[in-house]
């Protein structure tokens, strides 16, 4: 199955995220994992429509939903031209979580499965677990 | 429809919206005890509201040392809702004799303080009524 959604780069679009994704998600997965899915998808598309985006209303933020068996896998793509650093496993688990910036992207290095960049594309996959 | 009529139907519908904005942002302060009780009325304390709800905050403490911050309406939590309450934190941490307790949290704000292991920063009280 395949979902996808396209966002204009403010913020306020963030509430149109969340109503797509509780629309289009598994029924059948944790409430834990339904609520890292909503946070890590909230953090990286702020991330692109803050900082790839610039929150240009003219540029627009693609998400897209690919569900499969045993997989629930998420692309984001905005229209910045800035290629994403994704800190490592041990960088996440060792963040300071106090400091002012950069936790969205640590979080999504911890709760995702699988993540990569590829210039303004992201990609993350998160196992499915049963209810 | 006669004109008047419509015009009474807009007047309402601007009124409405102007609640619904209003009550977006809504911030209750309870000042009768030791501590200063700060409620966020809002579901989600999130990027779209952090400034506004920082500066809020922050005007609302000055000069106060006790704090509880009561967050039982919020439902989600996310990296820049953490960014005010750490400011908060912060900023009492300056204060002689300051206290800081958070009440109220449900289940996403939880998971998100348990993984960020900032439940070992925060005092964190189950019940907002004690």
């Amino acid at each position: 199955m395949l979902q996808s959604i396209q966002l204009d780069s403010q913020l306020s679009e963030l509430v149109n995220l969340q109503e797509w994704l509780k629309r289009n998600l598994p029924k059948d997965i944790s409430l834990k994992l339904h609520n890292n899915i909503l946070l890590i998808n909230q953090e990286l598309v702020t991330n692109s429509i803050v900082h790839a985006n610039s929150l240009d209303k003219s540029k627009q933020v693609y998400v897209t939903l690919k569900e499969s068996a045993d997989l629930i896998e998420f692309t984001i793509v905005d229209e910045g031209s800035v290629e994403i650093v994704l800190p490592t496993k041990d960088e996440a688990k060792n963040m300071d979580y106090l400091a002012e910036n950069g936790r969205g992207l640590k979080l999504a290095v911890l709760l995702s499965d699988t993540i990569y960049t590829e210039k303004s594309k992201i990609v993350f996959i998160f196992k499915k677990d049963k209810e | 429809m006669p004109y008047n009529c419509l015009i009474y139907v807009k007047n309402i519908a601007v009124y409405i919206i102007a609640n619904i904005k209003e009550n977006k942002m809504q911030i209750d302060v309870n000042d009768s005890g030791e501590y200063l009780v700060i409620k966020i009325w809002y579901e989600r304390l999130d990027v779209s509201v952090m400034q506004e709800t920082k500066d809020k905050v922050m005007k609302l403490i000055e000069g106060k040392d006790k704090i509880i911050l009561d967050l039982s309406n919020i439902n989600f939590l996310d990296s820049s809702g953490l960014s005010v309450l750490i400011t908060i934190l912060k900023h009492l941490n300056n204060v002689e004799n300051s206290d800081l307790k958070l009440c109220g949290l449900n289940e996403q704000p939880t998971e998100l303080m348990q993984i960020t292991q900032l439940n070992n920063v925060f005092t964190i009280v189950d019940n907002c009524d004690n």
